[in-house]
């Protein structure tokens, strides 16, 4: 009786046990910390940001050395004084031709007598402490002759040890002509007469002051090591607990320094040297990348090699030393990792969208005691310098009120202790910085709701590219839907066939300030499913073939067989569209852009054994599998090689108008956005960039409205100024400014691969042109990758000469249909 | 209940809702768009066609070989472990091997060419089916030939002597007698191998990615694409469907094993 009790108790515990392994699968687990769209971390980063108040318009090399940032600065280091703001205002015609600026005071200087130059700073982490290394000098070489044009010193990289001293890694480039006789530079272009050019790299131990203490030219080395060749780039340093310096030289190895400043020994390395660093011990690693993946290799500066080989894994590609409970850190661009040795995968630590932190700004990472990090930001990434030749000119000071450098300290707290919002998952695969700039605006405004992102490209590997869409996917269809997704590289009809995007023009029609009104026709219609719009897209390209209108007429679109006549008119020319134009691009093009032509999604009918389909595969048997090799090891420039009558078409994006300048140039004002060749002759399709969307399952859709219609706004859509914006009244500005800008520039000119071309002022019928391309568009590009890899891997068959185009168009249509009737 | 009632419940519960979102019920709707779907009917007439193909042909050879190896030959335990080594082979190697043999560049090709014929790309074309049943049967009679020995070493030998002495025909012994005393292996058998004939998608996939040429289309294909484009509802009603096809089939086998070989058991 016992027995039987037991045998009934231990089946209930095991029967308790699978059906708990079974609910697994049903996710909804809301204290997990390995993300999921329906998922919130238990822990955030509460940001606190310190300006660091000093007068710093520019900071390269960035460090963090205990209570001190070190940096680079690029200004002006002799000349009258310049103020930056004024140096350009008000320069007149005469000025310019003269290269002339103003000063400081008002007076009118030569440009060339300003000379800017690197200088080693460093400031407290309160801003407090401004200092220049005074005794600093840039490396010079003397032997400057009118043969030898040597620019002035530059540093690269550069590391400090305990006792303050530097040691810089430092460029000096070396130009040489091989001038005729009584050249007179004068009257003529000496680089006509370039013949080599030689890099010498100097790295020099300085002091505190910058005093020079000792210089290696590594130039001789560096032709010895390498086979001649002493052309390297310095990606970074490091330096160990002995003072020895190691320098990275990328595939060229590591160079190794006494801490005296002498050279001592170099390290090949068999792959590429990502970085190097010092660890928590003063111990100098370096990561390399080869076949095998990422490794992780100790420096024996005595022995001069590479020890204690460890692989670590694939998606930490910049490693940074450890602090806190980790041996390393890496920054992908989007988080945080944590690393020790042994482990089989890093740690997420934080994402820095969701602490509120512009990751492309962070420059330094660190744990401090108290457990909080500490990261160093820097605002000069978009800074522009006009340095001129040999750091004459003047530098360009970002509008950005921002400051140059500022910290950011990082709280983990419980998600229980911060604000209550109102949190929103954001699903993508990569985000885009416009978008990632937004969210952060969004999340500062708002008081009540907060936008969390979870960007699944971080699941993918590099054995499967599409493991963080299969991930997302996967959650999607087990009930944890996020409530907004970016959808780049994701489908938007599969997702709106299964139900789970939300029509935004309800919202549209109720938002005050935007209207259906206010976007251009075609891109809004070509992004209507059953007439309902489910996605958002700020801008987008056209892709379409331009074509002078003396070969193809001046109706925009035709048809494969249309296309193919106008091919045989003109037997001669070699590269109809261009010379790096392959089998794969031009089916990518042809192809993929018009699937509609073959595939009926609504009915479920393919038809690829047709006509125009057999033309195609026997259209894009003509050209080569790859490219011909270059002898001359010359660029072929599409637009050159049209000039020449050498090329028919050009398949190109549509975006900005003052592409239309280009094409007036060069096809001399006659030339006709065909499109690309499809059944309906509508062959311009719109291609939008990474458009998001609501889902239907969004606990506050209005919350998710108020992010989503940020894209659509005339503020966010201004910014993109490099693609084609969806906004009628962005349109009707660029093409007024273009129009503008042309009547006031007139011509100008242009390089065009080796000539040189007259730029030609729009007119009124180049914009016309312009915007019935725009206005002629009825689709949007939907890649379909099975379809793709189906054709390409069928058509491969005919290519080689294997199989008639027959057997070949049947297999496409019949393994292509059993999938598109899938989908039904 | 927990472990096959449970998850089958959730299958149909998804079989009879519109999308995991909205979860509204659509009673019937899913089967119907079902059967409206080209894709699932040629998949289901290519599965049932290759299992009344492998099935039957399976078994008969299987039973075929057995009693060969039965009837004293020589080297027959040789042979016992010939026939069993395709089981100790990875799926992997075997998909290597059918490639090497029927590619289009293969060795079958290679071989034909000597007499003249045209390259055929075997796994593209009608004979597709053929090669897949070749690799099933290879797979596949090996193992039952060793059940089918076993329940043939079962027979009471006294019976068939009696059956012989009275001058009973060989056929009319392997009838009523063998026949008869194998029925439940037979039975077991054809079960095993209908439920082999589904899993040879695994090695159809492994040669052919998620769409084959069409006649080796299977259903397996149509769920596992179904999965991967998010289709839950699709999936589960096929499953649904396949579910109550495979209780049907087998609840026939089993009707038919109670008629033969009642007394056997009883």
């Amino acid at each position: 009786m016992r027995k039987i009790k037991f045998k009934k108790f231990t089946s209930v515990v095991l029967a308790l046990c699978l059906s708990t392994a079974l609910l697994a699968g049903c996710g909804g687990g809301k204290d997990k910390n390995d993300g999921g769209s329906g998922e919130l971390s238990e822990f955030v980063y509460v940001p606190e940001f310190v300006t660091i108040d000093a007068d710093i318009q520019d900071a390269q090399n960035i460090h963090m050395i205990g209570d001190r940032i070190y940096f680079t600065q690029y200004k002006q280091i002799s000349g009258p004084k310049i103020d930056k703001a004024t140096a350009y205002d008000n320069q007149t015609e005469d000025m310019m031709e003269k290269n002339q600026i103003f000063a400081a005071d008002g007076s009118v200087i030569n440009a060339e007598d300003v000379k800017n130059g690197t200088t080693l700073c460093s400031v407290k982490t309160d801003g407090s402490d401004y200092k220049e290394t005074k005794n600093y000098k840039p490396v010079e070489i003397k032997d400057s002759t009118p043969e030898r044009e040597v620019s002035s010193g530059n540093i690269d990289q550069y590391v400090i040890d305990e006792d303050g001293n530097f040691t810089v890694c430092e460029d000096v480039y070396v130009s040489i002509f091989d001038l005729p006789d009584g050249f007179d530079e004068s009257q003529g272009n000496k680089y006509d007469y370039y013949v080599d050019d030689e890099t010498h790299i100097f790295v020099r131990k300085l002091d505190k002051t910058g005093k020079e203490m000792s210089s290696v030219d590594l130039y001789e080395t560096l032709k010895s090591e390498n086979d001649g060749d002493s052309h390297i780039y310095i990606s970074d340093m490091a330096i160990d607990k002995d003072g020895n310096v190691c320098v990275n030289a990328g595939d060229k190895g590591v160079f190794l320094f006494t801490k005296d400043g002498e050279y001592k020994d170099k390290i090949s390395t068999d792959s590429w040297v990502d970085t190097i660093f010092a660890d928590k011990d003063g111990n100098v690693l370096v990561s390399t990348s080869g076949e095998e993946g990422i490794a992780l290799q100790k420096v024996d500066v005595e022995k001069a090699e590479l020890t204690d080989k460890t692989s670590i894994p694939d998606n930490l590609y910049s490693l940074m030393a450890g602090s806190g409970e980790y041996e390393y850190l890496s920054n992908d661009g989007s988080s945080l990792f944590g690393f020790n040795s042994g482990d089989e995968q890093a740690t997420e630590i934080l994402n820095w969208l969701n602490a509120d932190v512009d990751s492309n700004q962070i420059e330094d990472v660190k744990f401090l005691n108290d457990g909080r990090i500490l990261a160093l930001l820097n605002n000069n990434n978009e800074i522009m310098f006009d340095a001129g030749m040999n750091g004459g000119g003047v530098a360009m000071e970002d509008s950005s009120d921002e400051p140059a450098l500022s910290l950011v300290y990082l709280t983990k707290t419980p998600r229980s202790e911060v604000k209550q919002k109102t949190t929103l998952k954001l699903a993508c695969m990569n985000l885009g910085s416009s978008l990632r700039r937004e969210i952060m605006n969004f999340n500062k405004k708002s008081e009540t709701t907060r936008i969390e992102v979870e960007d699944y490209s971080k699941y993918s590997t590099q054995e499967d590219w599409d493991a963080g869409l299969t991930k997302l996917n996967t959650e999607i269809i087990s009930g944890n839907i996020p409530d907004i997704i970016s959808l780049s590289q994701m489908s938007c009809d599969q997702y709106v066939a299964k139900g789970i995007l939300e029509d935004l023009y309800p919202y549209i029609d109720k938002d005050e300030e935007l209207s259906r009104e206010d976007f251009i026709p075609s891109l809004l219609k070509a992004q209507e499913i059953d007439g309902k719009l489910y996605q958002a897209a700020s801008d987008c390209s056209i892709s379409t073939m331009v074509a002078s209108e003396d070969i193809v007429g001046k109706e925009m679109g035709w048809t494969m067989p249309e296309m193919l006549e106008i091919l045989k008119k003109y037997p001669d020319v070699k590269y109809p569209f261009g010379y790096y134009m392959t089998r794969d691009t031009i089916m990518q093009f042809v192809f993929a852009m018009q699937l509609s032509d073959y595939v009926d999604w609504t009915t479920g009918e393919c038809d690829f054994e047709n006509d125009n389909f057999k033309g195609l595969l026997e259209f894009a048997k003509t050209f080569p599998k790859e490219y011909p090799d270059q002898e001359d090891g010359e660029y072929h420039d599409d637009s050159e090689m049209i000039m020449n009558g050498e090329q028919l078409f050009q398949i190109t994006q549509i975006s900005d108008a003052w592409q239309a300048q280009q094409c007036k140039s060069i096809y001399h004002d006659t030339y006709v956005y065909k499109g690309i060749p499809c059944s309906d002759k509508s062959g311009n399709i719109a291609m939008f960039n990474s458009p998001i969307a609501i889902s239907t399952s969004c606990k506050d859709k209005d919350a998710a409205w108020q992010l989503v219609r940020e894209v659509l706004t005339k503020d966010y859509q201004q910014k993109n100024s490099w693609s084609l914006a969806t906004r009628q009244d962005i349109l009707h500005k660029m093409v007024k400014d273009v129009l503008e800008e042309a009547k006031n520039e007139g011509i100008s000119k242009m390089g065009v691969g080796n000539t040189e071309i007259e730029m030609k002022p729009l007119e009124q019928k180049d914009i016309d042109k312009y915007t019935d391309a725009i206005d002629s568009v009825t689709k949007s590009f939907q890649y379909d990758e099975e379809i793709n890899n189906i054709v390409s891997e069928e058509a491969e068959a005919f290519f080689n000469g294997q199989k008639n185009l027959d057997d070949v168009a049947s297999m496409i249509q019949s393994r292509v249909s059993l999938y598109v009737n899938e989908q039904k | 209940m927990i472990f096959f009632i449970a998850p089958f419940g959730i299958v149909v519960y998804y079989s009879l809702i519109d999308n995991p979102i909205q979860h509204n019920f659509v009673f019937l709707k899913n089967f119907i768009d079902l059967f409206h779907n080209s894709s699932f009917r040629m998949a289901a007439k290519n599965t049932a066609t290759f299992s009344l193909m492998a099935v039957p042909l399976a078994v008969i050879l299987a039973l075929l070989l057995a009693m060969i190896l039965e009837a004293r030959i020589p080297l027959k335990s040789q042979f016992r472990t010939f026939f069993l080594s395709p089981l100790m082979v990875p799926i992997a190697s075997i998909v290597l091997v059918w490639q090497v043999f029927f590619n289009y560049n293969g060795s079958v090709n290679e071989f034909l060419s000597l007499f003249g014929a045209d390259k055929i790309d075997w796994l593209k074309s009608n004979y597709a089916q053929i090669v897949i049943l070749l690799l099933y049967l290879w797979k596949t009679i090996g193992y039952n030939m060793i059940l089918f020995m076993a329940a043939l070493a079962n027979i009471p030998k006294d019976l068939e002597e009696v059956a012989y002495l009275e001058g009973a025909s060989p056929w009319f012994r392997f009838v009523h007698i063998t026949m008869h005393f194998i029925s439940p292996t037979v039975l077991f058998v054809t079960i095993l191998s209908l439920i082999n004939s589904f899993k040879v998608f695994r090695e159809v996939y492994l040669l052919t990615r998620e769409y084959p040429y069409e006649n080796l289309y299977l259903l397996q294909h149509f769920m596992n694409n179904t999965f991967k484009s998010l289709d839950y509802q699709k999936l589960s009603a096929a499953a649904v469907l396949m579910a109550i096809v495979m209780v049907f089939i087998i609840a026939i086998l089993f009707i038919i094993e109670d008629k033969v070989g009642k007394d056997v058991e009883g």
